[in-house]
This record gives structure tokens, C-alpha cells and sequence, in this order.
């Protein structure tokens, strides 16, 4: 089945753009806080948060589920929840539910009555989640993992253009875990005709598949990049002799936030983009320095830090600054 | 709209609830106003002296059982406490199961807007009404026939406009009480909530209600005017008018069901409409 790319108008290749997203369930509760969030055609967006941080709502309102209280979003150039854009939006919002009543076919075919497909796609989509043989089993027999495979399944029914995903592998065990990413994996390879909206509490998953993150804390957006710019935000790490001395001098370097002494080099909290001054700063004290490289964090680093309330913890027995 | 009433229906047809009820239905009406009416008259009939028994006869003993009372008989005795029962838990499963088992947000997300999957829904509940009234004056038919047969009387069809007006005062009485449970499980986001809800206000609250109303004036004329009076009232419409005393003209029973049904589903679909699916 082949669809039309959707033309986004002003906003370019924008197929999520909101400005200002906020929901708040009455006067104490905000879900979502000034939300800017921007996910291009094509790339694979990663959508972080620690639980009940807003993924969730801010994912339901793109599909206009949820009424922001203020703020605008854009989805594929509409308003969200209008029929044409869902018409090319698949969502697979928290645990996937069906009619437990209904085989998993039945299912598939109830929900391509409702987005006008062509009965014919259901197979298809069945084959590529692997669940042809057991779709005519009643989707009460599922396990957590069919079910999730279904809900895949049905995220895919309308061959969308935009996949919004929502804890895919929330619950399953390993291999179903390994199923779903699988599953998401060759999703995210085929970059001409998908994007991939995805909130995941696996961030080594997400560390491999996503282009770009954004991560939420108590509704708003903490840290938002491309994925390599979110991990050499670290600093520097410095091979340099003698080290104690290096220590000395790097922390009255300027640009230099921090400067502490790990694994046997020196790191330092500041802008890699000055690495080049900070060389040569060390090199006029008569320092050695033997290799200069930007730090690079695992995502799950990066998110610790821009979760926690306080500022990122070193750990014992380090000089800071 | 239409596609959403081809989910709706399939969702329906597969769905074992609705065949047991459906079931139920059935069997009431041939066991309970049919064959236990005859079997309890034979059996009496037996016991009588020879004379008697000669000379009365099934349908004289019991008319209502003749093919010509079906309509009047289903409308006093099968739609009014049994039907609107039914009809309740349809309308209240149709719009409550969705909640219930998480699939409301992954249907609107389809791509549907929210008021097609409403009609959708409400034009398959109306279909499965519409279905349950012709099954059962079809089992009221087939049972009547086969009474008459076997007691030898007299094969007098219902008049028509008596058949037609039944068949659509009967879906009435269903509809209102569908929509009712309708509005109460989108209301309230629930199936059991929905059902206990009106069981109670159709078999406390407004009898209550109806109760005191032999007091006060005032309560009276709102009595008159509640779903349940009209309900009774319609199911009344082709009897004799003295039977009909202190109840509201059948064409009146007819406008006020309809305006209640009108504004149950008129709720259901602006609350369903502007509310946030959280679920």
C-alpha cells in the first residue's frame, strides 16, 4: 500500500512540531509544561522521561486524545486528531489493548474498518510481526509479548507515515523484548518512509535506534539533541603527565567548569568545541599532553543527570573544582 | 460512519455476550409466556371434569396466547421489565466495554473522528434493537401458531396496523432504554457502573417516585413525564383506553420517549466528544 508523503507546509519537514504544549489537570496538577518539541522526517526521535514525567500525555495529545490546556501542536501539518493526519499516524499508546473476545486477526480487521484498509493489509502486517499462525486465536490467549506484537501490528495497519510508540517493551520479558526491538529496529532503517516518535524506558535500545532525543522532566523538556551532541556533553577527557599538575592548572583555565581525575586522565566539565584553547593553555604550563578527546557519556548517564534534581554526583573521592 | 458501523457489527456479532442475551431473550418469551401459560392450563384442564374440559378450550381460557393478542401480549408482557433490561446492558456494554478493556484510545486513534465512532456505534445498537424486536415477535408468531394448532382454534391474524404499531412501539420501549445505558457507561466510563445505575433507576427510583406521587400533585404531572411511566404507557397504546387511565395518549408516550431518547444520546455524544481519553 503506498500513501502520499504528507506536505507540512511552512513548518519544512517538521512532521511534529509543538509550541508551548501544556496540559494541567486542574489547578495542581500540570502534566505537561511549555513543551517545544520537533521531530523531523525521517530521523528516529527518541522521547525520554522517568515515569510520570508527561511522555504519555504529550503522546496522547499528538494524537488528540488529550485537549491541551494552552499551547499548539502541529502533526504531520494538522491539528492533532484530525482524521486526515491520523489517517497516516500508527500508535501503539502504553500497554496494547484489544477485544479479548476477538482473535487477533479479528482485531486487526475491526481496526482497518475503522481507517478504511483494505482487509488484504491485515495478512501482511500479521506476517511481518510474525503472528500469522496464531491469528485466529482469541487475543485473551495471547502472552504480554503477542499482544505487544499485535499492538505493533497495529501500529502498522495503515502503512503510517509517522509511528508514535509508546513503551513498546514495557512488561515484556527478554525475548519478547528482543522481538519488539527487532521489530523497531527495521522500522527506523527505512528512513525515506518513516519516522519514528518513540518513548522507551530502554535507553540502550533507544541509544542504538534513535537519531535524536528529547528528555522530559515533570513535564518539561530538560535536554533535547542529537544523540551524539547529548553524549560528548560531558567535557573533555585529557591524557596529560604530570597529572596532579595538569589537575592544578586546568582548574583555572578558562571555560573550564570542572576538572576532576578519573581512570588515570584528567576530565573536565566544558565545552569541547574549546578543546583546542585548553590544549594549549595546558601546553604553556608545560604540561604533556599526550590525547585530548571529547567525553562521551552512555545515554543512560545523560539521563540520570538531567532527571535528578540535584546537580550530577561525582563520585567519591574526586576533586572537583 | 459507515466503516465504524462495520466494526461496531463485528465486534457485536463475534461477541458471546450478546448471543446469551439474545438467547435469554428467546427463552423467556417461548418458555415463560408461551409454553409454561399452555402447560399449566393442560395440566389444570386435566383435573377438570369431563364436561369443563369439553368445553373450553386454550385460547378461551388464555386469549392473549392466540396469534391475534401477539403484539399487544409481547408489548404488556416481554418488553417492559425484561426488555428494557436487556436493552439497558446492550447500550451500556455497546458504549462501556470500550473503557473497560483500554481499546477507546487505539479506535480514535485510527483515524475516525469521535462523533463516527459514536453514530457508528449507536446505528449498530440500533440494528441489534431492531434485531432483538423482530426475533421476538417472530418467536411470539411461531408460538402462538403452534398453540392455536394445537388447541384447535380459530387461525385470526393481529390486524396490521396492530403488528406495525407493536413492532415499533416495542423498538421504542428497547431504544430509549438502550440509550439510556448508553449514556450512563460513556457518562461514567464503565459497563457494571452503567447497568446497577439504571436497574436502580428503572426498578427503584422511578417506581418510587410513581409511589409517592399518589400524594402530590406536582409529583404527579412529573411522574407522567418520566421514561418509565411512558414506557409502561406505550406498552399500553393498543389496549382499551380504560386501561390506559392517568397515562399519557400513545402519540404523547411516543413524543416524550423520543425526546428522552434524543437527549441521552445528545449527552453521550458532547461528553464523548469533549472529554480527554485518559483511560
Amino acid at each position: 500500500m503506498i500513501q502520499e508523503k504528507t506536505q507540512v507546509g511552512e513548518s519544512g519537514d517538521l512532521l511534529v512540531e509543538t509550541k508551548g504544549l501544556t496540559k494541567r489537570y486542574g489547578p495542581r496538577i500540570t502534566a505537561v509544561s511549555d513543551l517545544n518539541l520537533t521531530v523531523k522526517r525521517g530521523e528516529v526521535y527518541g522521547f525520554l522521561g522517568p515515569n510520570g514525567s508527561g511522555k504519555s500525555t504529550t503522546l496522547r495529545m499528538l494524537l488528540g486524545l488529550v485537549r491541551p490546556t494552552s499551547g499548539t501542536a502541529r502533526v504531520l501539518g494538522k491539528k492533532p486528531g484530525d482524521p486526515a493526519s491520523l489517517q497516516k499516524i500508527g500508535a501503539l499508546v502504553e500497554s496494547p489493548s484489544f477485544y479479548p473476545h476477538l482473535s487477533g486477526r479479528d482485531n486487526l480487521r475491526t481496526l482497518a474498518y475503522y481507517s478504511k484498509i483494505p482487509p488484504a493489509w491485515v495478512e501482511e502486517v500479521l506476517e511481518q510481526v510474525k503472528l500469522s499462525r496464531r491469528a485466529k486465536d482469541k487475543v485473551k490467549k495471547y502472552s504480554l509479548g503477542m499482544k505487544q506484537r499485535l499492538g505493533v501490528a497495529a501500529a502498522l495497519l495503515k502503512d503510517p507515515e509517522l509511528l508514535i510508540l509508546d513503551e513498546p517493551t514495557d512488561g515484556l520479558d527478554p525475548k519478547g523484548m528482543a522481538d519488539v526491538r527487532e521489530i523497531i529496529r527495521s522500522l527506523g532503517r527505512d528512513k525515506d518512509k518513516r519516522t519514528v516518535l518513540l518513548s522507551s524506558h530502554l535507553l540502550s535500545e533507544v541509544e542504538q535506534i534513535c537519531d535524536r532525543v528529547g528528555i522530559v522532566r515533570e513535564g518539561k523538556m530538560v535536554a533535547e539533541a542529537r544523540m551524539d551532541e547529548l553524549r560528548s556533553r560531558e567535557g573533555l577527557i585529557v591524557r596529560a603527565e604530570p597529572l596532579e599538575e595538569a589537575l592544578h592548572v586546568a582548574r583555572w583555565l578558562p571555560g573550564v567548569e570542572r576538572a576532576w581525575v578519573e581512570h588515570e586522565t584528567l576530565r573536565l566539565m566544558a565545552d569541547p568545541e574549546i578543546a583546542a584553547e585548553i590544549n594549549g593553555g595546558l601546553i604553556r604550563a608545560g604540561i604533556r599532553v599526550s590525547e585530548l578527546k571529547p567525553a562521551e557519556r552512555s545515554l543512560e548517564e545523560v539521563f540520570l543527570q538531567v532527571t535528578e534534581e540535584s546537580d550530577a554526583e561525582v563520585p567519591a573521592g574526586e576533586d572537583l573544582v | 460512519m459507515y466503516s465504524s458501523f462495520l466494526a461496531e457489527v463485528l465486534k457485536l456479532r463475534k461477541r458471546p455476550t450478546v448471543w446469551v442475551l439474545g438467547a435469554l431473550w428467546l427463552v423467556i418469551l417461548l418458555f415463560f409466556l408461551y409454553l409454561l401459560p399452555a402447560l399449566f392450563f393442560t395440566i389444570t384442564l386435566a383435573d377438570a371434569p369431563a364436561e369443563v374440559a369439553s368445553e373450553t378450550s386454550l385460547q378461551e381460557q388464555l386469549p392473549v396466547l392466540a396469534p391475534e393478542n401477539l403484539a399487544t401480549y409481547l408489548l404488556r408482557f416481554l418488553f417492559p421489565g425484561l426488555g428494557m433490561t436487556l436493552a439497558l446492558i446492550l447500550g451500556a456494554l455497546v458504549a462501556g466495554s470500550e473503557y473497560s478493556w483500554g481499546t477507546i484510545k487505539i479506535v480514535l486513534s485510527q483515524g475516525p473522528g469521535r462523533l463516527a465512532v459514536l453514530s457508528g456505534k449507536l446505528l449498530a445498537l440500533l440494528s441489534l434493537i431492531v434485531i432483538f424486536v423482530f426475533v421476538a415477535f417472530l418467536g411470539a408468531c411461531v408460538s402462538s401458531l403452534a398453540v392455536a394448532l394445537f388447541s384447535g382454534a380459530s387461525l385470526v391474524r393481529p390486524p396490521a396496523m396492530v403488528l406495525l404499531g407493536g413492532l415499533g412501539a416495542g423498538a421504542l420501549m428497547l431504544v430509549v432504554w438502550a440509550a439510556f445505558g448508553f449514556a450512563l457507561a460513556t457518562l461514567f466510563r464503565n459497563t457494571a457502573l452503567a447497568v446497577g445505575l439504571g436497574l436502580i433507576y428503572s426498578f427503584a427510583v422511578e417506581p418510587a417516585l410513581s409511589n409517592l406521587s399518589t400524594m402530590n400533585e406536582s409529583l404527579q404531572s412529573l411522574v407522567r413525564f418520566l421514561p418509565g411511566t411512558n414506557t409502561a404507557a406505550l406498552s399500553f397504546a393498543f389496549e382499551d383506553p380504560g386501561l390506559r387511565e392517568g397515562l399519557l395518549s400513545p402519540a404523547q408516550s411516543t413524543l416524550v420517549v423520543l425526546v428522552y431518547t434524543v437527549v441521552f444520546i445528545l449527552t453521550a455524544a458532547l461528553v464523548f466528544w469533549r472529554r480527554d481519553v485518559t483511560a
